[in-house]
This record gives structure tokens, sequence and C-alpha cells, in this order.
């Protein structure tokens, strides 16, 4: 069962964040009286859609919503609020339309709402510009915001980009969302990071708790952090996800929690796509999202007859008091009825994609064979860049074969370069630099580490019906961010037991910060041996939604005693990875 | 104690009494010849400032400059010394509310000054900043300046808010104005300063701003007071009338006939009394109600400095403070009192002589003791007379011990409350303070005003008494050390030890970016580094930092603190220093040498900004041949044009050759050959096939489909395409065309070199059946050949092969396929 955050205490509080936000967004508002228009970076209408809805905004006096592209665009309002990520190419944007809006009103008030935090090189463009003075310069922190029960996000920032040109400037902003989360839920109480940006952002918390921390926030409502640098593991996004809700992000792609489905999928007719949310307020949805496809199956039939049975009742039932139980109990299952008449629509759909003879069963088998004892499948590779095959699955595959033989040979690696190039053309030659600094595609030199880890770390295990592994989420294949996470937990000595692993293996480095000193700790946690402890886990570059399943799939286990929220600057799979590092225009 | 009140003095009905403070016969203050001074005391037994008056002729010793002001404490002391020779002709100085002093010259510039003589800034106060004028008439009070210039302008400047000086009404040539005031801004009903004038004409005017006035008709006016309630003014008619009205003139509340000249004085004793001095006469009158008065006659000239509750009066000898008597002071020593204070009083007296009256006395009023007690506090308080305070205190004293419920806190704040103002008031300090004043301005302010004085040791004691937290006493305290400590080159170490010292021992927390801005203000580059290192905050560090151009200092703190904002605030400066030819390229690129951080953010910036000279500059200096190699690729994907497109590649290719790339070389340069081949290509085509951005499989695709096959294999040989690849564009090409015929014949060629599977699969692509089927007998692998057959629903000839393989399983396979096949084609005819 999904982690059900309801039941917890935090998930309560995980509003608040939400609250919080929209207060901000009702104060900037409340800076001007009268009829405001909304001017928006286009890629934040869907972050703000997520935190501000209509009512909302009726509520502030927001009548007329624009995104700001190219095109002009005139209006009668005269308080203009400019919603604007700090991207320096919207600048002149802005600066063209505020003139021209003096033009037609000069008793104009307008705002330029950075989110989340200003900029030095914005503001610099303005004043060349200028418009500096024109209009007034404000911050909108829109930090992190609940994508589900235990997801959060930083909606406003994708931190993809970010690995490639090795650009740390959103990682202060990271650690200042962390920050206004523990003045909510409570200092944590200790740090565990990996990789280097989980370093530098763990290293700005520590600076700012051992300064300015309140009293009310020694009241730790989750106990510790965990900082996940994404550069520490880039395969497991490459690999295909096997659950229910991964392989629908694979194949339809999920977006802020919800699907676009083409009707046909559903049963229906018509041309346009149907948009369904999945989230944990979905009774089946909560059941079926981390279970492994070739499970699904005899669940999802045992479902069917356990609803049909309660429908029976009503034959049963005789007295009036067991007719009014019955009726009690049909909203519910009326909910739960519709939302399995969905999911078997969608289940169907996603087996004849995946079922026998099709391509990707046969792709499926190609990747598990490459990770399970480091295959070969060169002529394979070869095959789908002749069949011109989609470049973001050759790409997957062809970085998957690379890292788990330790590189590809020279012949090897210069022929599939050049075999990519001629067919996709030219301009991947950036998006193959790109994935060589990622690291993802490499030259043969020195030793094969995959090999290591897979053996310590059991990245592969194919009994995981058995043993309830994590490996099912990739039937088979255990994500090693995961097993990472899950060594905090397995072993007493954490990291440190597995030191010469990341350290010569991962190429990495790690930490671990106690915050609150030992004795106050036993105190707490004398009261919290009832409760299980709580757990933040900030993927900082992604995380998929397979290793979110992997994440609630440990906390189920049976001698576990953590949760897990988990936090991430935006949610990832492997064709989003692979595209990161296309040149500017292919995306 | 009777002798006490029978020196007091009756106005009306209230008492009035003079307290001596200070005796300074012995004092700095002493040598003033006080007649032939200008002057202006400060509130709040503040300092007072004594300059050599112009239209004086009066004979000064020759230690006074006639360029100087003289600044004393009202205990005599000299505290500062200001030469205003810079200042030009000063027309009138004043004190602001923080013992700054006010300066105004005569051409309308405002020069502020610290009591000890450092001149802080200069205001110029003028309609536009070309013409100035020179100073009429000018008012100085404790929050701004008015002047009324020459010109007829009334300007108005606010000491404590950046703003330039407000305009007022001008006052047209022909009225002479003899005197103004202020009503300030907390009494003003336009919440800012108002501006009374009285002219010669006989108006009496208040300007509210640049627009709206009011004038009242009454007779010609010489002298103009608004009380310190700001309600009601006196003022001093040509023809010797003291009249006291409301603001508003509705009601005239005192006339008074003086029969005489114009004072030289006329203040407010209070707010229930006026003080008319004649300097000539020596003569001070205090005037009250129903042409009640009191005349006191003085030997020499006096200073009269008012304060809210009296005002204090200096001469050569003594500083005195006359005020009415208060009520509890009244009520315990006026003679016969029975109040219970009084009698408390009196008790203690007893008490003192070992009587035991005193016991009796207490009984007598025990139902009263506490309010007795009370009263003799406030008394203590009120009083400058030590031995009278001590006696008053002892009374409370004596009687808290007969009332054991009294209020104990009450009883040590107000003690407390005396030994601060006592403390305030010694010789050394000179800060006369009322107990009235203290309670208006308040404690933080007596702490701020005793910093003014630079007494902080005082200041510092006094936070720590009263448990007020230090930090910012001390903060002040470096502040000054540095600003007033004697320059010396080797005084830096020497005073950052001081101050780090006294910050540690007293675990103090403190601004350090304010202490070295101080420093640095000061010309103590050295001193402000050391300091600004402790302060833990880089957005205080940085700034500084710049601003003392230590920009490798300011670099390493900013990268140190992760901010990017922080490193672009460095970088921006170090560009502008660029764009100013300040510094040459040369120079910022050492300067950013081994400062990673940084560099990735200038080469961002440079790259979002589009500055491609700078940008090759800084990449070529640090040879990143590869980052090079990428702009340049990034900028051949932007382009259109071909000669800038494969000479842009050849530069990329130049610099992966330098990177020791041969892979990327090789691709930069084959990319150049395909564009001009294709160029080549559309010329020859006559532009009938469009080949631009197309990559080598499209190009030979392309050519195929044009039935070109020829060229097609020229470019396969060209750019080294292997057999297998070009087998599959082939076949693809024709199926996607639907070229049948050429597949058929292309697939007759040769022996394939990918096998036969490929073909059944684009057929099957295009979802061809038959032409699929004509490829799957070709298919060597006989399992493979069944499948395909299934697929197609060709159950006999999957059989035939089955036959051949003689494998009973797959023989079911078949027979289980075509079932299924019949129900459903009978499923779709229903």
């Amino acid at each position: 069962m999904a982690l059900n955050l309801s039941e917890t205490q935090v998930l309560d509080n995980i509003q608040i964040l939400l609250e919080d936000i929209q207060n901000e967004f009702v104060k900037i508002c409340n800076l001007v009286k009268g009829d405001i228009a909304l001017i928006l970076d286009p890629e934040l209408s869907l972050p703000l859609s997520l935190c501000v809805d209509p009512p909302l905004l009726k509520k502030c006096r927001v009548t007329k919503l624009y995104e700001l592209k190219d095109q002009d665009f005139q209006t009668t309002i005269t308080k203009l609020f400019f919603y604007l990520k700090p991207r320096l190419e919207m600048m002149s944007l802005v600066a063209d339309y505020i003139r021209s809006q003096e033009k037609v009103s000069s008793s104009c008030e307008i705002f330029i709402v950075f989110v989340p935090r200003r900029s030095m090189i914005c503001e610099k463009e303005l004043e060349k510009l200028g418009v500096l003075g024109a209009a007034s310069l404000i911050e909108f922190q829109m930090d992190l915001l609940p994508l589900d029960g235990d997801i959060l996000t930083l909606p406003n920032l994708s931190f993809t980009r970010e690995l490639i040109d090795n650009d740390t400037s959103q990682l202060l902003n990271i650690a200042k969302s962390l920050i206004k989360f523990q003045v909510f839920f409570g200092k944590f109480q200790t740090i565990d990071w990996i990789g280097e940006y989980s370093g530098i952002v763990s290293d700005i918390l520590q600076k700012t708790i051992t300064s300015s921390f309140s009293k009310k926030m020694e009241n730790s409502k989750v106990d510790q952090l965990i900082i996940f640098d994404r550069r520490v593991d880039l395969l497991s996004p490459l690999v295909t996800q096997l659950t229910y809700e991964g392989l629908i992000d694979e194949i339809h792609g999920l977006q802020n929690g919800n699907v676009l489905l083409n009707p046909e999928v559903l049963g229906q007719r018509g041309n346009k796509k149907i948009r369904i949310p999945l989230n944990s307020t979905d009774p089946i949805y909560s059941l079926i999202r981390d279970k492994n496809m070739s499970t699904m199956g005899e669940f999802l039939k045992r479902t069917i007859k356990n609803i049909a049975e309660k429908y029976g009742s009503r034959t049963s039932a005789k007295t009036l008091g067991e007719l009014k139980d019955f009726v009690k109990m049909l909203p519910p299952l009326q909910k739960k009825h519709h939302s399995l008449g969905t999911h078997l629509s969608i289940y169907q759909d996603l087996v004849r994609i995946t079922g026998g003879g099709s391509v990707l069963k046969k792709r499926i088998e190609i990747e598990l064979g490459m990770l399970a004892d480091g295959e070969k499948h060169f002529d394979y590779l070869k095959e789908l860049i002749y069949r011109e095959e989609d470049i973001n699955i050759v790409l997957r595959l062809l970085c998957i074969q690379s890292i788990v033989i330790g590189g590809l040979k020279n012949k090897q690696f210069d022929f599939f370069r050049r075999e990519i190039v001629h067919t996709y053309g030219f301009e991947h030659v950036v998006t193959l630099t790109n994935l060589e600094k990622l690291g993802l595609l490499k030259k043969k030199e020195g030793g094969n580490t995959f090999n290591s880890l897979r053996k310590n770390l059991k990245l592969f295990d194919d009994n995981f019906f058995k043993t309830n592994d994590i490996s099912l989420v990739h039937s088979g294949y255990a994500p090693l961010s995961i097993r990472l996470i899950q060594k905090l937990f397995d072993n007493k000595n954490g990291w440190k037991s597995i030191d010469d692993l990341i350290k010569n293996n991962l190429g990495t480095n790690y930490g671990s910060i106690e915050l609150v000193p030992k004795e106050k700790k036993s105190q707490n946690s004398k009261i919290q041996n009832f409760t299980k402890k709580l757990c933040l886990v900030f993927f900082i570059g992604g995380v998929t939604y397979a290793e979110i399943s992997a994440l609630r799939i440990l906390s189920q286990r049976e001698n576990s005693n953590v949760e897990f929220i988990i936090a991430t600057t935006n949610m990832l799979n492997g064709n989003q990875l692979i595209r990161t590092s296309f040149p500017e225009k292919e995306k | 104690m009777s002798t006490y009140s029978a020196s007091w003095d009756l106005l009306h009905n209230i008492k009035y009494y003079k307290q001596e403070i200070y005796r300074l016969e012995e004092t700095e203050l002493s040598q003033l010849e006080l007649s032939g001074f200008l002057y202006a005391g400060s509130k709040n037994g503040g300092p007072i400032a004594f300059m050599v008056d112009y239209t004086k002729a009066v004979k000064q010793t020759s230690m006074i400059l006639s360029n100087r002001i003289y600044v004393f404490s009202s205990s005599g002391k000299l505290l500062g010394e200001i030469d205003t020779k810079d200042c030009g002709k000063v027309v009138d100085i004043g004190w602001d509310k923080e013992d700054r002093l006010i300066c105004v010259s005569l051409d309308s510039i405002i020069h502020i000054f610290s009591m000890f003589g450092d001149e802080l800034h200069s205001i110029t106060v003028s309609k536009t900043s070309k013409m100035t004028s020179m100073v009429n008439l000018c008012k100085i009070w404790d929050t701004g300046v008015a002047i009324l210039n020459e010109a007829g302008d009334i300007l108005v400047a606010d000491l404590f808010k950046k703003k330039s000086p407000a305009l007022y009404k001008t006052i047209p040539f022909e009225k002479d104005i003899y005197d103004m005031d202020i009503i300030p801004a907390q009494f003003s009903n336009s919440r800012q300063p108002e501006v009374l004038l009285c002219s010669s004409t006989g108006e009496l005017i208040t300007c509210v701003d640049f627009e709206s006035s009011v004038e009242y008709a009454i007779e010609p006016v010489v002298k103009l007071s608004l009380s310190p309630s700001g309600k009601i003014l006196a003022y001093f008619t040509k023809n010797g009338k003291l009249v006291v009205t409301t603001l508003k003139h509705d009601q005239i509340l005192l006339q008074f006939d003086t029969k005489g000249s114009c004072p030289t004085k006329l203040v407010w004793c209070g707010t229930d009394s006026i003080l008319c001095y004649w300097e000539k006469k020596n003569l001070l009158l205090m005037i009250g109600p129903n042409d009640t008065y009191v005349q006191y006659q003085y030997g020499d000239t006096i200073c009269l400095v008012p304060e809210i509750d009296g005002i204090r009066i200096i001469s050569n000898q003594t500083c005195e403070f006359l005020s009415r008597v208060p009520d509890v002071i009244e009520s315990i020593f006026e003679i016969g009192s029975d109040s219970p204070g009084a009698m408390l009083f009196e008790a203690n007296q007893c008490f003192e002589q070992m009587d035991s009256r005193a016991d009796k006395i207490i009984r007598v009023i025990k139902s009263d003791l506490s309010q007795a007690i009370k009263d003799c506090l406030i008394a203590a308080i009120s009083e400058f007379d030590l031995e009278r305070q001590n006696l008053l205190i002892k009374a409370a004293n004596l009687g808290k011990t007969y009332l054991r419920e009294f209020d104990h806190g009450y009883f040590a704040e107000k003690i407390k409350e005396i030994r601060i103002l006592n403390q305030i008031r010694v010789y050394l300090v000179g800060i006369p303070m009322t107990y009235n004043e203290y309670k208006k301005i308040g404690i933080r302010n007596l702490i701020k005003k005793l910093l003014n004085h630079r007494n902080h040791l005082l200041a510092y004691e006094i936070t720590r008494y009263l448990k007020l937290g230090s930090d910012k006493v001390l903060e002040r305290w470096a502040c000054d050390k540095i600003r007033y400590s004697e320059r010396q080159a080797d005084e830096d170490e020497n005073i950052h030890d001081q101050i780090m010292k006294k910050i540690k021992q007293t675990k103090s927390k403190v601004s350090y970016v304010k202490i070295a801005t101080v420093a640095r203000d000061a010309g103590r580059k050295k001193l402000a580094i050391k300091l600004i290192i402790h302060d833990p905050r880089s957005s205080n560090q940085v700034p500084l930092l710049i601003s003392m151009n230590k920009i490798e200092m300011a670099l390493d703190e900013a990268i140190n603190s992760r901010d990017d904002d922080l490193i672009y605030l460095v970088l921006f400066h170090l560009l502008n220093e660029l764009k100013s030819l300040s510094i040459t390229e040369k120079d910022l690129f050492s300067k950013l040498k081994n400062r990673e951080k940084a560099i990735e953010l200038l080469i961002l910036y440079w790259k979002k900004n589009n500055d491609e000279k700078h940008l090759q500059m800084l990449l070529e200096g640090l040879e990143r041949h590869r980052d090079i190699a990428a702009l340049n690729i990034e900028k051949v994907l932007e382009s259109d044009k071909i000669d800038f497109k494969t000479n842009t590649l050849k530069r990329a290719s130049g610099k992966f050759e330098q990177d020791k790339n041969v892979f990327y070389k090789q691709m930069c340069e084959q990319q150049s050959k395909l564009i001009m081949v294709q160029h080549e290509l559309e010329l020859k085509k006559k532009r009938s096939i469009d080949f631009f951005g197309k990559s080598v499989n499209e190009t030979i695709s392309l050519l195929l489909q044009n039935r070109d096959q020829k060229t097609a294999y020229k470019i396969k040989k060209q750019f080294k395409v292997s057999d297998k690849r070009y087998w599959w564009i082939v076949i693809s090409t024709y199926a996607k065309n639907r070229m049948w015929e050429n597949l058929s014949l292309f697939a007759e060629s040769k022996n394939s070199p990918i096998g036969y599977e490929p073909f059944v699969r684009v057929c099957l692509n295009q979802l061809s059946k038959k032409e699929a089927a004509r490829y799957i007998p070709r298919i060597k692998n006989m399992k493979k050949r069944v499948d395909f057959y299934i697929q197609l629903e060709m159950f006999r000839q999957a059989s035939d092969v089955a036959g051949q393989l003689k494998d009973d399983n797959i023989l079911k396979q078949i027979q289980e396929a075509k079932e299924i096949s019949k129900k459903l084609k009978k499923k779709q005819y229903k």
C-alpha cells in the first residue's frame, strides 16, 4: 500500500507549504488596489497553476492572465504583475512591454515578481534596458510544493540542464527551500548527503542552522534529511520503469500528477485527449501504483471480485439495518468501481504495448540482460540505429551498455558515435559531447566499476517476487540510488560500511552531520520508538517514479522503521534525461 | 526646611523656584564675557554653544577667537571648539535632537557638527541648484531648519530625512518680517512643519506649504514664541505689549503691558508662564495670568535654555533651573503642610534625632502611608539638591519599614531612576536632565545621548545595570574609537586588538560591517579589512571589500558563500572598470585566475549577452579548446548561411584538434564536406530538392527517392557508410515510398548483408502483406519464417515450413493461431 500520509501528522502539515505560498501570493496582490493583470513567464504557467487556482485568482482581483511571449498584447488594466523566472532572455520582452504600456497609459503600476528570487544579472539587464526605475522588483518564494501525499517538488526550478553545465547557482535556492521547510517542520536531527552538490547544500544548511534558528524549530517532526546528488546515479533513470506508475510515465508521460490519454485507450471516441489525475486520493491507484506490471493482472482480478461481492451483499441484505449498511457503503464503493474501470483500460493498453512479441518487450529483455551480467548487445543497438528508432531509445540503451561494461572500446565508441551523427544529424554532436560530460557515454579506460557495484550492492535480483525487494520496480534491477539509501538503514555504520565503494567505484563523496546533540536525541527517540522515523529524501536533479516506488517498498517492509517523504527539484525519466543533453534547438 | 519654601515665588496661583545645579566660578565657562556672544543650548540638559556676536563689540580675552564656536556642558566644561572659517559667515546656530550642532551660514548652507567639533555633513538650501540667496531670517529646531531668504522664499530642510529642502510660500518683498517660529510637525494640522511669521505691517502668517497660508491681521509684532505644547503662541508687540493667544487666535489668554522695548529673548518657562529678558538691563521678567509677574534682577548677562518643564539659566557663576515647584515638593515642603508626604518627611527628621514622635506621626498617617512613600520618592527624583534628595529617600525608606506590603519593585525602580539621573548630572558628565525629560525621552534615548556625549563607559554601565543589552553601546564605542583615535601608522593593529578584546570580553554581538565601514570612511583600509572578516555574513563583507578595491578578497568571500549574486556583484564591478578602461582584460583575467566558479559565471554571463569577443578571449586564455569548439558548434546550428557554417566548422575542428579529440574533429570536417556536397547537389538539381540541414542518411534517402542511385552510392562511398547501414537506408526508403519494384530489384542485385528479415519488416511497416510475403522464403532461419507466415495469416505456408522442421510444437502453435484468427473474423462479421 502506498504510504498513506493522511494518517500521519506530516500530511496535515504538508498543506502548510501550499497555504504559505498562497498567502504570499495574496500579499503580493494586495500591494495594489483594483483589478490586476498577471503576465507570466511561460515556464511558470504550470508551476503557478499548482498553487494558485481560479477562485484564488478571482479573490485577488486578477482579471487578466497572459503569457509573456514575443507577441504584443494590450490591456487597459493598469496594475501589472510580471511573474518571471530570473532568466536573462525574458528581460528584453518585459522591457519592450513596459515601454509600450507606458505610451498607452502613464499611470501604470508595474511589479516584476521574481520567482523564486531576484538575480543580479536580471536587474543589471533591466537597468541596461532603462526600465529598472519603472517597475518595483519583488520576490515570490514559491518553494517546495506538495505534488502528492509524500512527494514535494520545486516546480519553479528544473535541475537537469544544470547537471551538464555544472551550474551550481540553484543550489542556494534548494538550500533555502529546505531552510523554509524546517521553519514549518522543525530542525532535521541528522543530515546524510552524497555527491558534490549535496555536500554544498548540506554545507549551506549547516551554516544557517548554527547562525539563525529559532526555538520554535527545536521540535523536529522530520528526523532525518538525506540529500542525493543525481550525478551519483545517472544510470537508474535510464532503465525502463516497470511499475504501473512508472510505465504510464514512460509511455504516456506524467505531468504534475496528471496523465493525458488518447480517448481510445479508455474505450472512448473523439480526438481530444483526456486528462486523468493520478495520485494517492484515487483509492485503486494508491494500491497499484507501485506494483510490478506482471503482478497487476492478478491483483486487479481480485479487486474486481471483491467489489462484485460487496455489490452482491445487496441481495443477501434482509433486515432494514443490513440494507442501511449497504447504502452507506455505496459511495466509496462506486468511487472504487469507477476508478477500477479506468485503470483496467489503462492496464490493458499497457499490456498490449509491452506484451509478447512487442518491440518494447524485446528491448526490456535486452536491457535486463545488460544489467544482469553485462551482456553485450552491439548488434541489437546497431539495428535500432539502422531502423532509425527514436533517438531517445537508442541513446538510453547505448548509455546503459556503456555503463555496465565500463565504457566502450575505442573502435566501438567511434563507430556508434558516427552512426548516430550520420543517421540523426550533425546536431547530435552536441548531444554526444553532453552525454560524455555526464559520464553516461565513455571510452573504456581502466576496470569495470559497475561490476563491483552490482555485486556488492546486489543491484540485480530477479527473485524479487519472493523477497519483495526493491528490484521489482525494474523487474530485476534495483535502482543504485535507492540501494545506497537502503544502506543507511540496513547497516549500523551506514555509508561508512561501503566507504571504498562510494569513493573509488562511484568516485564521489559523502558525509553525515548530527544537528541535535546525542543526549537530546535519545530523549526524543524514547517517545519515537512507537512511531516510525520520518525521513526526507531530497533528490537534486530529479527522481523517477520507479525510485519513489522503491522507497515506498522499503518503508513497507516488515522490519522497516522508517517512512519517507520525497522531495525533488523535478520528476525525471530516461527520455527526459537524454533530452536535456540535446542542443537547445532540438528540445 | 521651612527656609526652602520661603525662596519660592508665587505667580498667579502657581509656585516657582530656582534650583542651583552647578557652580561655575572655577570653570572654563566663567572665562567668557557672555554679553558678547550669540548662543544656543540643546534641550534635555544638552550642551551650549557660544559664538562671538559680530554685531556687538565686546572685548574678549585673547583666548577667544571670533571665527570659532565654543561648546560647553551645563557644568561649564569646554567640550569642543569648532573652526567656522570654512563655513563662511555663520548667521545662526542651534542644536538638533541628537545634540548635533547646526550652523546656518549667510549663503544658505547648513553645516552639521558633532558637539566635539567634527563636521558631519552639510546641506545647501536653495530653490534651484544654480541660485542661492542670502539668509534673511532662520529658525533651527530639533529636527529641521527653516530659512527665509532675501528673495522672500521660505525653505524648510528636514535634518533626519534624506530629501531636498521643501519650498514654502514666497513672501512679497514689501513685507518686512520681524520674527519667525515653527510649529513642529508633531503639533501641526498638516503633519509637517508649518512656519509662523510676523510682519511689520501687522500680520501674523502661518505658512502651511507651497500653496496655502493663513493670515491674521493684528498689530505689528516684533517677537514670537510658541509654547512647548505647540498649542499656544506668545508674541511681543511693537508697542511693548505681551500677548498670549491660542494658535487660531480665537481666545486671548493673557495680555500684559511691559511698557518696555523689544526684549532680547522671549521664551516660555514650561507651559505656564512667559519670560522676557532684556539684556541691557539684565532683567528677567516672568509673566503669568491676571497681570501677575515676578522680576529677577541679575548682575550680569545670563543665557536662557528652554526645557519642556522649565528653563536653564546660565551665568558666569551658576547654572540654575527655573521651573514650577512640582506638586509633591510643594506638598512636602510648604510651610505648615500636613500632607502625608510632609508628615513622613517630618517623621524621618524626628527619627534621625532619635525622637519618639517619629513613631506617633507615622501611626497618624498610617492609612496614607503608601501615598506618602510614593510622594517622597517622586520628590527625591525631582530634586537636584543631593542632600535634600537623600533625606527624602530616607523618609521613604522609613515609611516602607512600616508598610511591608509596599510594592518593592516600584521602590527599587524609582531608586534606580534616581541613581541614573544622579550619575548623568555629575559635574564631569554635566547633563542636568529633569525627571520629566527623562520620562519623555526614555532610557534608550538617554543611552543614545550619553553616546553622543561620548560617555561610552557610563552608557555601558547603565545598560548593564538595567540589563538592557549593551551590544549597541559597544558597537558605537568601537566606531568612535576608530573615528577619534590618533592616526598613527602602527595604530591599526592596536585598535583592532583593543576592539576585539572588548567585544570578546563582553560577549557582545556587534555589526562588524558597520564598524568596518566606519574604519573605511576614516581612511583606515587595513583596519576595515581586519574587522570585516569577523562578520559572519558574506553579503555584508563583499560590498565593503569591493568599495575598498579588495577585489580578490571579495571574490573569494563571494565564492565561499555560494551565492552567485554576490559573485556577480564583484564581476559587475570589474566589468564596469573594464568598460571605463580602469583595468584591461588582462587585469580582469589575472584577478579571476584559479577562481573557477567566478570564471564559470562570467562565461555564462558573456554567453547570454552574446559578448563573443570577450568570451573567445577568456576561453583562449584558459586554453579551454573544447568549450570554444562547443561554442562554435552552437553557432553553426543557429546559422543558415553556408559560408558561415563551413568557416565556423573549420574553427571548431581546429579547436577539437587542439583538444586532441580526433573523432569530433573528423565529424566537423565531414559536416563541412556534407554541406558543400549538398550545396552542389542543389545547384545540380536546380534546387528541386532541399538538402539543407539533412543528415548523411537523409541525403542518401532523398537521392534514392529521386531515383538518383548513382549519386546516392557516391555519397555512401564518400562518407564511408557501411554496407549494412546503406542497405537499411535503401530498403527503408523504397518501402516508405512504396517503390516496390526498386526494392525487389535491389534485393536481387546482391546477396543482402543484412539478411532478408528487414525486407519483410519494412514492408510490414507499410502494411503491405503482399510485398512482405515475397521476401519470407529468403529468410534463413526457418522458425522466423514460420512466425512471419503466422503473422501474415498464411497458415498453409507456415505449415509447409514447419513440416520441414519436423517440430510438433510449432505445428500445434500454427493450429492455435489459425483458430484464434477464425474466431476473430467471425466476430468482425457479426
